[in-house]
């Protein structure tokens, strides 16, 4: 052991220490005198018909005997006068079996007989006493204690007086020493049942086995707490009971290291290399010796008890540190209570009279529990909101997935729309349009002069190619009116009209859309053939913006009030209904020096600036 | 100096009289056939060897870009000229892509087919408001879908942008102060530069895709 190591040990020690005396200091089951009952504790230790005085507590000489240990002890209680109530005799601790006698009367007799006295580890008499019993003057109490040679045979003081002074005393003891330990005994089998159960449903991890089959042993060491064990061998039972204990330290480092994931297995291997060489001696060591074996072996437990606080004090970095101090604390507190147990068995004379010991199990059980349910309570914690996030998540991908779905329809509707209005188009062109050409080259080539079917194909070919156009480009009216300008060019060459284009912006029309589009287009064409018609003008200026559209020229004008005569088809009403359709303003205006039309409609950016191109 | 010989290939008889017409009221340019079917006009192109051929897209037995590919692929001075009713400007992008130098349409006076033949065989490339605009957003295509380039002058730009809105040569001269010849001269190099790209193989990619 190097330096730190030894630091360590002594900073161990001294917490374990200072545990320890605070547990000696607290003196629980200390006997302090009971207002009206006598508190007897001293006496005469009897042998061979020779008396001797003897105070009590008592304990005789531990000797590596076989057989059964007897010791003879008698007390004299004076009274002042006869009792009129029920009286009774409580004996806080009696560690083995005693018969009593008072004044002659038997109060307890061996139930087994000398042979296999019973041992009352850590239990509390009470015996109910008639008033009759007791006399004005001296009464005589007899004890023969009976017990094993190597453990010795002890005898705390102990009270004569009024049943009903004496019983809660007695029921406090009762609960605190037997009941306690059986309280424990039965958690420890309800948990070894659950964490057994637990311990079955998990392949891989082993933690829970190793806390199930502590509270297996625990339950060992408890049965020797909370009952009479002297119907079983007594080498066996001496040497299994201290063994659990044992046992249990190292199912408990087995289950810590592997819960905390601090994990010491060559502490872990030693120890039970150390437990086995135990079992092995007990097993061949003479009967006389096999208590002395135990006490041994409580030492090395201890020890090792020890062992482990430092290496999870060297680790309590690697531990989480509400969960290492509180465990912490509870392992050392168990050890104290270790030691404070090795004190009964060791010391030839009681320190103190009520064995603590059977709390250990329930403190570690309950910590080792903790452990489990903070766990439990973090992962619990973790899950639902990894649950939450993910179902977050879930529900965002849903959301972009059906988004996409939707975007995706979408696509396909519109890229069959678009392939079937392809198909139309090119119906339209080399069939419908082809014919028109065709028919228009027929009369052309024939010297057909019939200027009315001419112009009927060409108004057809005019408008089939305008309803094209719409389609082919739907994103650029500017591009509408230039195309439409190409097809016209010849039409005002005929009429000596030229065009004066004024296209500056992208007009952006609310809904855009081809059917818009060919609105736009109709009401510019039409504007455009009714100057060619009726206007007397040689220029046409089709000017743009982003939000209207103008054609004005520089003709005779036109009768305002009449223009709503015409047939709507082709008049101003018809311009009017297509603009509605478009959600634009018509505004027509004429004067001597021309007319205009204008097409206006509201912008589709509330504030924008416009690229200004140079026309 | 001999007149140009013109190969005229369309199936529709009328439309056919009429280009012929224009052809013979046109000086320069001499009929040297008429085919109707693609075959028979591929065949008359390599007896022939004319200097213009208008080709009508939609033939009986295939598609006259075949004819255009012919054109390019031939080892004497040819130009092909898509013969189209209203500017059809898919297909003809498509056919310039190939190799044709222009467009003429089967509605259009005579006198402007006989000057849009003389314009190609002087290096000119007609184009309208359509085909510009489909060049632009080629160009804006390319840009973002880093596909082999097809890179323009911001004046080639800027000349494109201005004959998409309606815009004549004459009058996109004048804006730019630059004469209508030199307007025409980058609407040839614009035309060149997309049959060069149009030769890689990613540009036929894109067009089999439906991107073009």
């Amino acid at each position: 052991m190097n330096w730190p190591n030894i630091k360590l040990f002594i900073g161990i020690s001294a917490w374990v220490t200072v545990l320890l005396t605070v547990l000696l200091f607290f003196n629980v089951g200390r006997i302090d005198p009971i207002e009206g009952a006598y508190l007897v504790s001293d006496g005469q230790l009897c042998t061979d018909g020779e008396c001797a005085a003897q105070s009590l507590p008592y304990h005789s000489k531990m000797r590596n005997d076989v057989g059964v240990e007897r010791q003879d002890l008698q007390f004299t209680v004076t009274l002042d006068k006869a009792p009129n109530m029920v009286q009774a005799l409580y004996i806080p601790k009696l560690a083995d079996d005693a018969q009593i006698t008072l004044n002659g009367h038997a109060l307890r007799v061996f139930d087994t007989g000398m042979e296999a006295p019973k041992r009352y580890w850590n239990h509390p008499v009470f015996i109910t006493v008639p008033a009759s019993l007791l006399l004005a003057g001296a009464n005589t109490v007899q004890f023969t204690l009976a017990g094993y040679p190597q453990e010795g045979v002890d005898l705390h003081p102990f009270y004569l007086g009024a049943a009903a002074v004496l019983k809660p005393a007695y029921n406090w003891r009762y609960a605190t020493s037997v009941y306690a330990a059986r309280f424990g005994l039965g958690i420890m089998l309800i948990l070894s049942i659950a964490l057994g159960a637990l311990a079955l449903s998990q392949k891989i991890n082993h933690t829970y086995l190793w806390l199930c089959l502590s509270c297996v042993v625990a339950c060992i060491f408890l049965v020797h707490y909370s009952m009479d064990t002297s119907r079983l061998p007594y080498k066996y039972w001496s040497g299994l009971w201290p063994f659990s204990v044992s046992a249990y330290v190292y199912l408990l480092l087995k289950f810590s290291n592997r819960f905390l994931d601090a994990i010491i297995p060559s502490h872990e291997r030693l120890y039970l290399i150390f437990l086995s060489l135990y079992v092995l001696s007990i097993l061949i060591i003479p009967e006389a010796y096999a208590f002395t074996l135990a006490t041994a072996l409580g030492f090395g437990t201890a020890v090792f008890a020890m062992s482990i606080l430092m290496v999870f004090w060297r680790n309590r970095s690697k531990i989480k540190q509400r969960d290492f101090y509180l465990f912490f604390t509870c392992l050392s507190l168990s050890a104290a209570l270790g030691f404070y147990a090795l004190c009964f068995h060791v010391l030839n004379f009681p320190i103190r009279n009520q064995p603590l010991f059977h709390f250990m199990p329930i403190i570690m059980t309950s910590v080792c529990l903790w452990l489990i349910i903070s766990d439990l309570i973090q992962s619990l914690t973790r899950y639902e909101s990894l649950t939450l996030s993910q179902q977050r998540v879930i529900e965002e991908k849903t959301t972009e997935l059906t988004e996409s779905f939707e975007k995706l329809a979408i696509a396909e509707k519109g890229k069959v729309i678009d392939e079937e209005r392809k198909r139309i188009m090119l119906d339209l062109h080399d069939g419908l349009g082809g014919q028109l050409v065709s028919a228009l080259a027929y009369m052309e080539n024939k010297k057909v002069t019939d200027t009315t079917l001419k112009k009927a194909l060409e108004d057809a070919l005019r408008d089939l190619a305008l309803m094209l156009d719409s389609l082919e480009t739907e994103d650029s009216i500017s591009t509408l009116l230039g195309m439409l300008r190409t097809r016209l060019e010849d039409l005002l060459a005929e009429h000596g009209l030229e065009f004066n284009w004024q296209i500056a912006d992208e007009p952006k029309l609310p809904q855009p859309g081809p059917s818009q589009n060919l609105n736009l287009l109709r009401i510019v064409q039409e504007a455009i053939t009714n100057v060619i018609k009726h206007g007397e003008a040689t220029h046409i200026t089709v000017a743009s913006d982003a939000t209207s559209v103008t054609i004005s020229d520089n003709g005779k004008g036109f009768d305002l009030t009449k223009v709503n005569q015409q047939n709507s088809g082709h008049g101003i009403m018809g311009m009017q209904r297509r603009a509605d359709q478009i959600g634009a303003e018509l505004e027509l205006s004429s004067s001597s020096n021309g007319s205009s039309i204008k097409l206006i409609w509201p912008s589709i950016f509330p504030v924008k600036c416009h690229k200004v191109l140079p026309f | 100096m001999s007149d140009h010989p013109v190969l005229i290939i369309e199936d529709r008889p009328d439309i056919a009289a009429r280009l012929r017409d224009a052809v013979a009221a046109t000086d320069g340019i001499v009929l040297a056939g008429h085919a109707t079917t693609l075959d028979q006009g591929i065949n008359m192109l390599f007896d022939l060897r004319p200097r213009v051929v208008l080709v009508d897209i939609g033939l009986p037995d295939g598609s006259g870009i075949d004819a255009v590919r012919a054109c390019v692929q031939a080892d004497w001075d040819v130009d092909a000229m898509i013969v189209s009713i209203f500017g059809d400007e898919s297909r003809v992008i498509e056919a310039i892509q190939a190799g044709a130098k222009g467009y003429i349409l089967k509605s259009g006076a005579m006198t402007d087919i006989g000057t849009d033949i003389h314009a190609v065989i002087n290096g000119g490339s007609p184009i309208s408001p359509q085909i510009a605009r489909h060049l632009l957003a080629m160009v804006d295509r390319a840009q973002t879908k880093q596909m082999p380039e097809i890179t323009l002058t911001p004046r080639e730009v800027e000349i494109l942008t201005a004959v998409a809105r309606g815009y004549k040569r004459r009058e996109i001269g004048e804006q730019f102060d630059i004469s209508t010849g030199t307007v025409g001269n980058h609407i040839s190099n614009i035309y060149r530069k997309l049959e060069v790209s149009s030769n890689t193989e990613a540009i036929a990619q894109a067009t089999k895709m439906g991107i073009l």
